[in-house]
């Protein structure tokens, strides 16, 4: 059909139109909701990196083989790193190294003849054996591996493929991914043979030792009771070409310990570097000696590891050697530690505690209780076949299994990666994989005070390095919370009610020409990356603010008494300059800021002599015990300038209510007068008052003072989150509909009024929404507390100190995490803390924005 | 509203009770309002003109001062700052006993004193940079006139008096205005044969590493294809076509193993040809050496190739000083840093910075508007889109080290750590991908953004009147004819404000980049002259993470302070022009719109 222009059109859209609308829906639907999809990945990644860490951890059950030929009681098992091989000792001095698929022998040594031999002590892959006359013998077993280039190799395993072993002679060959060839071996090798006293003949029938700075400590108790106890050095005689080892320390019989004493002890373990030596009974009667003077040992506590009647029937130390675990026949196992106490009566200022329990559900012995030689766990092996892994400082059950080869359980061990467990019964060997998962953390370690070996009482501690192999990490959540609790905190106290103050004065009270320059400005605050901030609190305000303390807690109380004084000269101008001049009170107050902070630089040193005796830094870091003796210690001087904020608005309102007697033209003068004294002697009453209670501020709020610490932060933070406050609530305050404003003036009431009683309160949802916002950004804030809070994670109110937020700590921790470790997954938990708490926080706000919204609309 | 109200107008005599008044006027209240604005407004620009000014006067030359103590020692260097201190009673009694009395009499009644810091350099000789000089035990301070700062390529600073020119070890000229002009004479050569000589180093010899490198990677490449042939060929029992196959990957494998071979060969004789080159170079540049005596006698001789800038600043005219500025500015803005990090540019970080930056733009715009306009023009509007919209909208609140570790564990980790195992297996274990780098950094900064640039974007689509869109839709528009012709085109200013602000953000953000790819010191730019220019895999240095670093990781703090001003103020800079081009298209784009509105 022709239109009117004469020109034919097509009535169906053209192909290219239709096929291009097509294209774009596809790709803009899948496009946005793929964005969106990613957005939410965040959270689900870090759940996902989390939640292993609160898994368990499982036992798979893996092989079960017939015991390799041994005679009598199986004294130690151990097995190789890779899980390919075994070793056990037998009473017969028989070491026999076997593998663990097949249960095969593959080589034999013996270490000596079983009639010399009374007793065999196994730590951190060393032996020590007592022999029957009265000499002790250090001797190694284990399963060392070395790699072969293939022209040394036997031709049988020329062509093994890549994670296969073979057993050729008396060696396993495997080849690792890297293509190399790795050959494991039994070695044996045995030190001299040393008497452990000169004449002494008398067989030793408990034998201990730990490793200390200048050698082995060594503790030995003989059959005619007497306790050796000796310091083992080693040199190498260049002459003999051997090794010689010498022994040196004390010997003193039992009884002379302690008169009561009339049998031997059960069991002798010696603790930490060898400080201490405990002797156990079977009943649990405990000696604690103090073994750091290796000449003259003395007791220092005596104590019973198992109250009632039952018997001790396996003893042991967790890695560290700190920690002593006390299994008993009922198949409990009790962990002990000492600590210092500022209490105990003993000598040494330490006592053992009884810290944790792990209780059994089958009441039969504890056969034997083996620690893991990289971390906390420990085996726990019941004579009726029931094996569980434990976690000593989380009690966390990581696994638990039981025996299926026949015969009875001997000994249980963890294989020294912690992905696997073996055991010996007296007639087969069993194996299982284990996963022991992330045992050291569970909800209760990280969230709740956790008693640590060594700590006096339970804690929140968060330290995640240390420089020892047998260094325990803790992981105590909270002191971080706190950190970034207490950053937040001092932040909003700081920012919040600048941030209002300044907001309210803009919208209200401000011409509209100048606020379009001035609410820029302050935005502009919020494009300041938070590094210069951060930068500029650590090496800028801080040095100032140590220097010049008292100057800014002065501040704090001149600026608003000087704002307070201009407010009343400009209440005494005549009414006609007031309303013309009306543009000149931010002028008037950007001079006067300036003139507070000169007379708090005036008086402050005055002040600081008055009350702090001089030297405020050294009053706040007087402790307890001196505060009594010395004057400076007083605590009037903190009492006061704590109490004049409060004793201040007190004032206020009591001036404000009553002060309707003062009339004329002085009014304003003479009630701001009044008000001033009345906060004065309110203040210093009160502060009389707490001094004379023996209250004192030091030690709660505040105390020592550290350079970098919550105050400067708090500052500088609270500059972070004034412009998104500010702007949020000025917005709020300034889409108060317009037509309230004129009702409530043309009603009669002032500009003050009206901001006070109808705009304030109609924008209260904006602005409280726009407080949240704030809160969120300074719980996230990272640089600024990196740099100025000195990171260290402790759990303190005072102002004066500083703390480590959880963004700091992953910010200086992470990049050197391991990948999927604890700590990694710990780092991940925090990070999961903060976006929970954020979202928590902005999502309430944006909730009440919505409803502000709405309000705002009916009005 | 005009502040004036009808109240205040109101004559007072005529209130019943004038007191209550001037409390409802709250003036008082309005004051402290004020006060907590004028606060604000001083604190801002208070800490810009700090920065500015410490920023900005980093690079003047200040005189060389000369302090005589009381015992005789004598102190050159350039005064860092004063500040009063009370000395303690150690420090007297650590004086001998002569001075300690001049000394004492000098401190004030009240103990408090003051003490200059003095940069002092020479921290070959004397181990320290920096002295501080109570004033106490000043006994002269003077300004002496041929005092020489000298700025070296490594040991920092030289303070001290020329002695000599040196050519071939024989003296030149021993007049000391004779000496320095000699010596601006011989300098720009000798440094013009210095920079020649590095830049032999790193391209010359470098490029041949990284050639020789390449071809290693390859044939290891290609080794692993052939034991991936032989574990083929084990697993199909020796066939046919696996051993064909195997036999083929061996052949490249033994190809590529002699091409290495090969160039490793050619390598070493044009490595032999560079170094014989640098040799001469520097062969050259021994004959000139600048003697030296610090201002305690000890005699110095320095290369002049070593010397980066020497002036006699206590003879610098203003033109002089300020032609020394500007060149210290050069250098900053173009060069590399040296003396870790603390002296010379930042030119790396500044570059790493933008490039960054942009790249997260590219990255966050096409993605933000998708979701945007899916969002806004083709979800059904309800319950489940208002909930998006909060959640996004909470994530801009979501702090941003959290991005960073999302950053690390998913981009770095498993997506790099994924990248690696299938297109390089042959780096392995040494990361390419599967560790920070600029993508990841960009890719992480651009997540971080998105939701300001998906929020104003919806803003600005909401904007777009809907009779727009009906009138396009009455004329027989599609609707993504509609979308592309109206609406996008009329949001483009609100799309542009939201990528301001993630610009902003972005470029200011270090949290998270100290996790996924800022370092300390990268030895290499992220785009240059080698294919493929751009190295998304590469770390980068960033202006923000190289203020954290230099302020907090350095080992010479004092002399890393005021170079952190000036990076400080550069990064505010950048940040400022980033915001200054994308407001300026901003209002570009609605001025070519405004025109076309209804």
């Amino acid at each position: 059909m022709a239109s009117f222009t004469g020109q034919v059109r097509a009535r169906k859209t053209s192909r290219l139109v239709a096929w291009s609308d097509l294209c774009a829906r596809t790709a803009i639907t899948f496009g946005g909701i793929a964005t969106i999809v990613a957005v939410g990945t965040v959270c689900l990644f870090l759940l996902w990196v989390v939640l292993p860490l609160l898994g368990g951890g499982s036992a798979a059950e893996a092989k079960t083989m017939a015991l390799p030929g041994t005679k009598g009681a199986i004294l130690c098992l151990a097995e190789d790193p890779y899980r390919h091989l075994a070793w056990l000792l037998d009473e017969q001095g028989n070491a026999v190294a076997f593998g663990t698929q097949r249960g095969e022998e593959i080589a034999r040594a013996t270490l000596y003849a079983p009639e010399e031999v009374s007793c065999v002590m196994r730590h951190e892959g060393e032996l020590l054996l007592g022999r029957k006359d009265g000499s002790i013998q250090f001797c190694t077993v284990d399963l060392s591996s070395d790699f072969l280039s293939e022209a040394d190799a036997p031709a049988a395993v020329a062509n093994l493929e890549v994670g296969t072993t073979q057993i050729v002679g008396d060696a396993l060959y495997e080849r690792t991914p890297e293509r190399q060839l790795r050959r494991q071996q039994l070695r044996v090798a045995r030190q001299e043979m040393v008497a452990l006293a000169e004449g002494s003949k008398s067989s030793v029938e408990h034998v201990d030792f730990a490793s200390a700075s200048n050698g082995r400590v060594i503790a030995a108790v003989t059959a005619d009771g007497t306790l050796h106890l000796k310091l083992s050095s080693t040199r190498y005689d260049l002459m003999a070409d051997r090794e010689i080892v010498t022994l040196q320390g004390a010997q003193i019989p039992l009884a002379q310990l302690e008169p009561t004493i009339t049998t031997r002890p059960d069991f002798v373990q010696l603790l930490g570097a060898g400080e201490n030596l405990l002797l156990v009974w079977q009943d649990g009667r405990t000696l604690r000696i103090d073994t750091r003077d290796i000449d003259s040992p003395h007791l220092v506590e005596t104590l019973d590891l198992l109250p009632g009647n039952d018997r001790v029937t396996a003893l042991a130390t967790l890695l560290g050697k700190s920690t002593l675990l006390v299994g008993d026949e009922r198949g409990d196992v009790h962990s002990w530690f000492s600590v210092r106490t500022a209490g105990a009566t003993t000598q040494d200022g330490k006592v053992m505690v009884h810290a944790r329990s792990f209780p059994t559900a089958s009441p039969s012995a504890v056969v034997s209780i083996e620690a893991s030689s990289r971390s906390r766990l420990f085996t726990v092996g019941q004579a009726d076949g029931t094996i569980r892994v434990f976690h000593g400082t989380s009690e966390r059950l990581v696994a638990s299994t039981n025996l299926l080869a026949r015969g009875e359980l001997l000994h249980a061990v963890l294989s020294p990666k912690e992905d696997g467990l073996i055991a010996v019964s007296t007639e087969g060997v069993q194996t299982w994989a284990l996963q022991p998962g992330h045992p050291e953390v569970t909800l209760r370690s990280v969230f709740r005070p956790v008693w640590y070996e060594g700590y006096a009482a339970p804690e929140h501690t968060w330290q995640s390095t240390g420089g020892t192999d047998d260094f325990e990490p803790k992981f105590g959540l909270w002191s971080l919370i706190f950190g970034t609790l207490k950053a937040t905190f001092y932040c909003l106290m700081f920012g919040v009610p600048l941030a209002l103050l300044a907001a309210v004065y803009t919208s209200e009270f401000l011409h509209a020409r100048t606020r379009a320059r001035i609410k820029p400005a302050i935005e502009l605050m919020a494009s300041l990356p938070s590094v210069v901030l951060g930068f500029l609190a650590a090496l800028v305000f801080a040095p100032i603010v140590e220097r010049s303390l008292m100057t800014v807690l002065v501040a704090v109380l001149t600026l608003p008494a000087v704002l307070l004084l201009a407010a009343q000269f400009w209440q005494m101008a005549p009414p006609w300059l007031r309303n013309t001049a009306e543009k000149l009170r931010l002028p008037g107050a950007l001079i006067t800021v300036p003139i507070g902070l000169l007379l708090a630089f005036t008086i402050a040193p005055g002040l600081e002599r008055l009350f702090f005796a001089g030297d405020l830094k050294g009053w706040l870091a007087i402790g307890t015990r001196e505060r009594a003796a010395t004057d400076a210690g007083s605590a009037f001087g903190g009492w006061w300038f704590a109490a004049i904020p409060f004793t201040g608005l007190l004032a206020a309102i009591a001036v404000g209510r009553l002060g309707g007697f003062l009339q004329g033209r002085w009014a304003g003068m003479q009630r701001l007068g009044l008000g001033m004294a009345l906060c004065l002697a309110l203040a210093t009453g009160a502060a009389l008052l707490f001094t004379a209670i023996g209250w004192d501020l030091r030690g709660t709020v505040v105390g020592t003072y550290d350079q970098r610490n919550s105050l400067v932060v708090g500052f500088v933070m609270g500059f972070a989150v004034i412009p998104i406050i500010y702007t949020i609530a000025e917005d709020a305050l300034s889409s108060v509909p317009e037509h309230l404003r004129a009702a409530s003036l043309g009603a009669g009431a002032t500009p003050w009024q009206t901001a006070v009683r109808i705009i304030f309160p109609t924008a209260l949802s904006g602005i409280f929404s726009g407080v949240m916002i704030g809160l969120g950004r300074a719980v996230g804030e990272t640089m600024i507390v990196l740099m100025a809070a000195g990171n260290t994670p402790i759990v303190d109110f005072n102002v004066f100190n500083g703390f480590r937020t959880l963004s700091a700590n992953i910010a200086t921790e992470l990049p050197e995490a391991v990948r999927d470790s604890s700590h990694y997954r710990m780092l991940y938990l925090s990070a999961l803390c903060l976006f929970a708490m954020t979202f928590v926080l902005n999502t309430f706000a944006e909730v009440v924005r919505q409803r502000f919204r709405k309000r705002a609309y009916q009005l | 509203m005009p502040p004036a109200s009808p109240t205040s107008r109101t004559p007072l005599k005529r209130l019943a009770n004038p007191g209550h008044s001037l409390r409802a006027r709250g003036e008082p209240m309005l004051w402290l309002c004020g006060g907590a604005l004028a606060l604000c407004l001083l604190m801002v620009f208070g800490l810009l003109a700090l920065v500015v000014v410490q920023g900005g006067s980093t690079f003047w030359p200040v005189p060389a001062t000369q302090v005589k103590l009381l015992d005789g020692t004598l102190r050159l260097g350039e005064v860092t700052r004063d500040e009063p201190f009370s000395p303690s009673r150690e420090q007297f009694d650590a004086l001998p006993p002569e001075v300690r009395t001049i000394a004492q009499q000098r401190v004030p009644s009240n103990g408090l004193s003051s003490r200059r810091l003095l940069r002092t350099g020479n921290f070959d000789i004397t181990g320290e940079h920096f002295h501080w000089v109570p004033t106490f035990l000043e006994s002269e301070v003077t300004t002496p006139e041929w005092a020489l700062v000298i700025e070296r390529q490594t040991w920092g600073r030289f303070y001290g008096f020329p002695v000599a020119l040196l050519e071939d070890g024989k003296p030149v000229t021993n007049d000391t205005a004779e000496i320095l002009r000699k010596f601006a004479e011989a300098h720009a050569p000798a440094r013009a044969r210095w920079h020649e000589a590095e830049a032999i180093r790193k391209q010359g010899i470098g490029g041949l590493s990284d050639e020789e490198d390449e071809a290693r990677l390859h044939a290891r490449a290609l080794e692993l294809d052939k034991e991936h042939y032989e574990e083929g060929l084990r697993r199909s029992n020796r066939s046919e076509s696996a051993t064909r196959a195997l036999a083929k990957a061996t052949q490249a494998h033994g190809e590529a193993v002699a091409a290495y071979l090969a160039l490793s060969k050619v390598c070493a004789e044009k490595r032999l040809g560079f170094e014989a080159k640098i040799r001469e170079l520097e062969t050259e540049n021994a004959r000139h050496v600048l003697l030296l005596r610090t201002v305690d006698g000890t005699e110095k001789s320095l290369p002049l190739a070593e010397i980066v800038r020497a002036y006699a600043p206590n003879r610098l005219s203003f033109t002089e000083s300020l032609g020394i500025y500007w060149d210290r500015w050069h250098e900053f803005l173009t060069a590399d840093p040296r003396e870790s990090n603390t002296e010379g540019g930042v030119w790396p970080a500044i570059f790493g910075t933008i490039l960054m930056t942009l790249l997260m733009s590219l990255l966050v715009v096409p993605f933000g508007v998708l979701a945007a306009l899916y969002m806004r023009e083709y979800a059904k509007a309800g319950f489940l889109i208002s909930a998006v919209r909060v959640a996004v909208n909470n994530l801009a609140g979501v702090p941003s080290i959290v991005f960073g570790v999302f950053g690390l564990g998913f981009f770095c980790y498993i997506f790099g750590g994924s990248i690696d195992a299938l297109f390089y297996p042959e780096r392995l274990p040494s990361p390419t991908f599967g560790k920070g780098a600029l993508v990841w950094a960009s890719l992480t900064l651009a997540l971080l953004t998105l939701p300001v640039v998906i929020v104003s974007t919806e803003e600005a689509l909401a904007a777009v009147p809907g009779s727009m869109r009906e009138g396009s839709y009455a004329c027989g528009a599609s609707k993504w004819q509609t979308i592309r012709r109206i609406v996008l085109p009329r949001a483009m200013p609100g799309i542009m404000t939201g990528l301001i602000l993630a610009m902003a953000r972005g470029a200011g953000e270090v949290a998270p980049l100290m996790l996924v790819g800022a370092v300390k010191l990268a030895p290499e730019l992220p785009l240059d002259g080698t294919a493929p220019f751009l190295h998304p895999s590469r770390s980068f240095m960033h202006l923000g993470f190289h203020i954290y670093d230099l302020g907090f990781q350095s080992q010479n703090s004092e002399a890393a302070k005021p170079m952190v001003f000036t990076t400080t103020l550069l990064l505010i800079g950048v940040i400022t022009a980033l915001n200054v081009f994308a407001i300026w298209l901003r209002s570009r784009l609605r001025r070519r719109f405004v025109g076309a509105q209804f």
